[in-house]
C-alpha cells in the first residue's frame, strides 16, 4: 500500500530545526554506548567468543563495526550500515531453518543524524537480538521493559494526516529514555522495531521517525513492515534523506582544540582492551595482576610469565573518590560540565593491584561513596580528533544496594 | 664524610603573582638579585654552568629555552641545561647543579627556576598544568591535578579521619606566613571560616585548599662549600640532597594516601645529610594543594600516618611553633610558578639560615628540609640545608 504523504506529516517527524528532546539520559551517551549496551545485557547463554557473528543493521559507521566487535569481545561479520528496514525486519524474521546453526547477535543501531560526528546531539538508539542455534531470539535494548508505551505521546495531527483513527490506539514507543512527549528522532525506530517484536496485541504500530528520514513513516503490524506512503520533496529542496549532511552543514560552532586530555588515535586504539574490557596480565612467577596490560610485570618486571586475564566488570570498589566543579575540568570536559554542572571521578579497584580512575554515570555524586560498589558500562568520554572517544564509566552497582562502606 | 659539599652563595627571588613582566625579565631580575647577593662579588664569567627548572612557560617557548639563561645571566656561551619534572622542575635542578659541585665538574654553578603562566588563556593554562600528569587515564577520566589531590584529600580522610578543618587550618597558617612575605602572590590573611566556606573545586578540596597560578623566578648560586668563604662569610651549605618516583597514575600507585617518591627522596636526603628529623627546625613543603601539606609531613616522617592533621591543628607548623612549616607562605600564599617553586624554597632557606628572613624569620633557623613533588606524586625532591 503505497500512497503519496501530505508534506506537513513528514515535517512533524523531521523538525525544521535541531531536536531539543534529549531522549538520553545524559551526555555521555550514543549509537555506539547503547549498542554496546544492548548486547551486555543480553542473557548470554554461551560465551562470546562462542557466537559466531555480530551483525550491525542500521546507521553504525564500517569504521565502529569493528569497534564494536572489539567492545563486546565477539567476532563482527560487516553489514551494510544503511540498510532499508524492509531487509532489516526480513533479518529478523529469518530462521535458522535457512541453514544458520550459530548462534549470532543482530544489533540495530540507530544513531544520531550528525553521528559519529562530535556532536552534543544524542536521539539514539540500539537493540539487541541474541539469534540462539535452536531457533530461540531474545531482544534486548538500553533501557528497561515494554510497559514504558505510551499511546498518549503520539501527536493526534500526525495520525490525522496518516489518516490513523487516533481510536485504534495504535502502539507507539514513548521516548524510552527521555521526557515524555519529545519526538525521539532517530532512536524511534528501534525502539518501535522493539516494541513490535515485544508485543503480542497485533495493533499497528507507527514510526514517526526513522535513521535517515527517508523511513520517516512506517507501519509495523508485528509482522512485516509497510511502508504508509512515498515521501515529497523538502520545499527547499534539500533531500530529507540526507538529514546527516543537514545537520551537519556548517554551523558557528568552533572546533574543538585538545587542551589537556589529549591521546593520540593509535595511543587510544591500542589501550582500548584495557579501556574497554579491562584486559590486563597476571604475572605466574609472582601472582600479580598488571593493569593496563603492559609488556612486563609492574611488580616483578619479568616478560615471559604473562597470562592475559579479563578484570570483573562488576562489583568493582570505589577506594576514592572526587567531585569536579565548573572551573576544575580539562577544556575537553568544558561541554559536560557546562551540561551537568559537575561531574563525580572515582579511583575503583576491580582486583587487587588493579585500580582504574572512572567517571561516575547515570547517578548524582551524593549517592556514591568510598567503599560502595560500582560497575563498569561503556560510555561517551570526549571528542577527539574528529571522533568520539569512548572508555568505561562507573555506575551504582544494583546488586550492591548492600554498601559496605560507612565512615565520615 | 670526606664528600665535597655544596653551599649557597646567593639567591635572588622575584615577586610571585600576576606579573607585567615577561620570562625574559623575570629570569633577569633573579639572577641579577641572585649575584647582587654574594657579599664579596661574584664575576659572573665565574660562572661555570646553569641549570633552568621550567615547565615551558605555557608552551609558547617550549624548547630549548635555556638558551636565555646565557642571555639574561649576561654569561655568553655557559652551558644550560632544561630540566623538567612538571612542578618538581626547580627541585630537580637545583639537584643537578649540587650534583655538578659534588662530583667537582663544577666550582661555581646558577641554577635558576621559571615560570610565566598568568599571560595566556586559562584553557591554555589548564592544559600545560594538566599534560604534567597522567593523560592516558587521569586527564580521560575529567581529572586536572585539583581532582587528583581530591581523590587523595577523599583516600586520607576516609583512612585516617582527616577532619575539614585540618585543611582549613593549613590555608589558613599559609596566608598568615604569606602575609608577612613581600613577594608573596596572595599577601592576606584569611579565616577558618572562610576557608570552609569557600567554593567547592575538587571535593573535598575548596577554593581555599588549592595555590594560585602564579609569575615568577627564583635563582640560585651555588659554589664548593670549601671555596664558599672566597664570596661570603655566611654560605648556606647543602647538607643532603635526595629524590624519588613513583607511578605517573595515582591508580597504578601502592597506596592512595602517601606519596612513596617523598619517602625515598627524604630518605637520601637524611642519610647523606647524616642528620635526624629532630636537627630540622623548619620545612619547606609543597603544598600546591592542603591535603598536599598533611601529606608531605607524613611522608617526610615529622607526623605518623594520619598524625598530620593533629600537629597542624595543635599550631606547632606555625611561626614560633615548635616546627614552622612554610615560612615564606608555601605554594599555598606565596603562588606556585611550577619550575620555579624548587628555587623559590632553597631561596626561602638561605635568606631564613642568614636570619635576614623579617617579619617571617625562624628564630635561631640553622637546619631546614625543603621538599618539592612533581605533579600529584610522580617525582619528588627533597634538599637539606644546614649551617649546623
Amino acid at each position: 500500500v503505497s500512497r503519496a504523504l501530505p508534506i506537513a506529516a513528514v515535517s512533524l517527524v523531521w523538525p525544521a530545526g535541531r531536536l531539543d528532546g534529549n531522549p538520553i539520559d545524559g551526555p555521555d551517551e550514543d549509537a555506539f554506548t547503547l549498542a554496546v549496551e544492548a548486547i551486555e545485557r543480553l542473557p548470554s547463554p554461551a560465551p562470546r567468543r562462542a557466537i559466531a557473528r555480530l551483525r550491525p543493521f542500521g546507521g553504525l559507521p564500517p569504521r565502529l563495526v569493528g569497534d564494536l566487535a572489539e567492545a563486546v569481545g565477539c567476532p563482527a561479520a560487516h553489514v551494510d550500515g544503511r540498510r532499508p528496514l524492509a531487509e532489516v525486519w526480513e533479518a529478523l524474521a529469518d530462521r535458522p531453518s535457512r541453514g544458520r546453526e550459530d548462534s549470532e547477535i543482530m544489533v540495530l543501531v540507530c544513531p544520531s543524524p550528525a553521528f559519529p560526528e562530535p556532536s552534543q546531539e544524542a536521539n539514539s538508539a540500539a537493540l539487541a537480538i541474541l539469534r540462539a542455534s535452536d531457533g530461540t531470539r531474545r531482544v534486548m535494548g538500553p533501557a528497561p521493559g515494554p510497559d514504558d508505551t505510551d499511546p498518549s505521546a503520539v501527536p493526534p495531527s500526525a495520525l490525522h494526516q496518516l489518516e490513523i483513527d487516533p481510536g485504534e490506539t495504535p502502539l507507539f514507543r514513548r521516548d524510552l529514555l527521555g521526557a515524555p512527549g519529545e519526538p525521539a528522532g532517530s532512536a524511534m525506530w528501534a525502539l518501535s522495531f522493539w516494541s513490535a517484536l515485544t508485543d503480542r496485541s497485533g495493533k499497528p504500530l507507527v514510526l514517526l521517525a526513522g535513521p535517515s528520514g527517508a523511513e520517516a513513516l512506517f507501519g509495523l503490524t508485528g509482522a512485516a513492515p509497510a511502508a504508509f506512503g512515498e515521501i515529497p520533496p523538502r520545499p527547499d529542496g534539500f533531500p530529507w534523506k540526507d538529514r546527516t549532511a543537514w545537520l551537519a552543514r556548517p554551523s558557528e560552532q568552533p572546533p574543538t582544540l585538545s587542551e589537556g586530555a589529549y591521546v593520540p588515535r593509535p595511543t587510544y586504539v591500542a589501550q582500548r582492551p584495557s579501556r574497554w574490557r579491562l584486559a590486563a596480565v597476571r604475572c605466574s612467577n609472582c601472582g600479580r595482576i598488571t593493569f593496563p596490560v603492559r609488556s612486563h610485570c609492574r611488580h616483578c618486571g619479568r616478560t615471559e610469565t604473562l597470562e592475559p586475564i579479563e578484570l570483573p566488570h562488576r562489583d568493582l570498589r570505589v577506594e576514592a573518590m572526587t567531585v569536579v566543579h565548573q572551573g576544575a575540568q580539562p577544556t575537553e570536559f568544558d561541554r559536560q560540565a557546562a551540561a551537568t554542572g559537575s561531574y563525580a571521578v572515582v579511583v575503583a579497584e576491580a582486583a587487587s593491584d588493579a585500580r582504574i580512575t572512572l567517571q561516575l554515570a547515570d547517578a548524582v555524586p551524593s549517592s556514591v561513596r568510598i567503599g560502595d560498589r560500582v560497575d563498569l558500562v561503556l560510555r561517551r568520554l570526549i571528542p577527539m580528533e574528529g571522533e568520539w572517544r569512548y572508555g568505561l564509566k562507573a555506575i551504582p552497582s544494583p546488586s550492591a544496594a548492600r554498601r559496605t562502606g560507612g565512615g565520615p | 664524610v670526606g664528600r665535597r659539599r655544596a653551599a649557597v652563595i646567593g639567591a635572588g627571588h622575584t615577586r610571585f603573582g600576576a606579573l607585567s613582566e615577561g620570562p625574559r625579565e623575570l629570569l633577569r631580575s633573579a639572577i641579577d638579585q641572585a649575584v647582587e647577593s654574594v657579599d664579596r662579588g661574584l664575576e659572573r664569567l665565574a660562572i661555570e654552568e646553569a641549570f633552568l627548572g621550567t615547565l615551558g612557560f605555557s608552551g609558547w617557548q617550549l624548547g630549548n629555552a635555556s638558551a636565555i639563561v646565557a642571555e639574561e645571566a649576561r654569561v655568553p656561551g655557559l652551558p644550560v641545561v632544561r630540566v623538567e619534572n612538571a612542578c618538581a622542575s626547580g627541585g630537580f635542578a637545583l639537584r643537578e647543579g649540587i650534583r655538578a659541585i659534588e662530583s667537582g665538574q663544577r666550582d661555581v654553578v646558577l641554577v635558576a627556576g621559571l615560570e610565566k603562566m598568568t599571560d595566556v588563556p586559562s584553557s591554555r593554562r589548564r592544559y600545560w598544568l594538566g599534560v604534567s600528569g597522567d593523560t592516558e587515564w587521569e586527564r580521560m577520566a575529567g581529572l586536572t591535578f585539583a581532582g587528583v589531590y581530591g581523590l587523595m584529600a577523599s583516600a586520607h580522610q576516609k583512612e585516617h579521619g582527616t577532619p575539614p578543618e585540618a585543611l582549613a587550618e593549613v590555608a589558613v597558617k599559609n596566608h598568615e606566613h604569606g602575609f608577612r612575605n613581600p613577594n608573596a602572590h596572595l599577601r592576606k590573611r584569611i579565616t577558618r571560616e572562610q576557608a570552609l566556606a569557600s567554593p567547592l573545586v575538587a571535593d573535598p578540596l575548596r577554593l581555599y585548599d588549592c595555590c594560585p597560578v602564579s609569575d615568577g623566578a627564583a635563582a640560585l648560586l651555588l659554589a664548593g662549600e670549601e671555596i664558599g668563604h672566597r664570596f661570603t662569610d655566611t654560605p648556606v651549605p647543602v647538607a643532603g640532597a635526595g629524590a624519588g618516583s613513583d607511578a605517573l597514575a595515582l591508580q597504578d600507585r601502592a597506596s592512595l594516601t602517601r606519596l612513596a617518591a617523598t619517602r625515598r627522596a627524604a630518605e637520601e636526603a637524611f642519610k647523606r645529610a647524616g642528620l635526624e628529623r629532630s636537627a630540622i627546625d623548619f620545612l619547606e613543603v609543597h603544598d600546591c594543594f592542603t591535603i598536599a601539606e598533611l601529606m608531605a609531613l607524613e611522608d617526610l616522617g615529622f607526623a605518623p600516618p594520619g598524625g598530620a592533621a593533629e600537629l597542624e591543628l595543635s599550631g606547632a607548623t606555625r611561626l614560633g611553633g615548635r616546627l614552622p612549616v612554610n615560612p615564606d607562605g608555601g605554594l599555598k600564599a606565596k603562588g606556585h610558578p611550577i619550575g620555579a617553586t624548587g628555587t623559590s624554597q632553597a631561596y626561602e632557606a638561605f635568606v631564613q639560615l642568614r636570619g635576614a628572613a623579617g617579619e617571617r624569620q625562624v628564630a635561631g633557623a640553622r637546619s631546614v628540609l625543603a621538599h618539592n613533588v612533581g605533579g600529584s606524586g610522580a617525582s619528588a625532591t627533597v634538599t637539606i640545608f644546614s649551617t649546623r
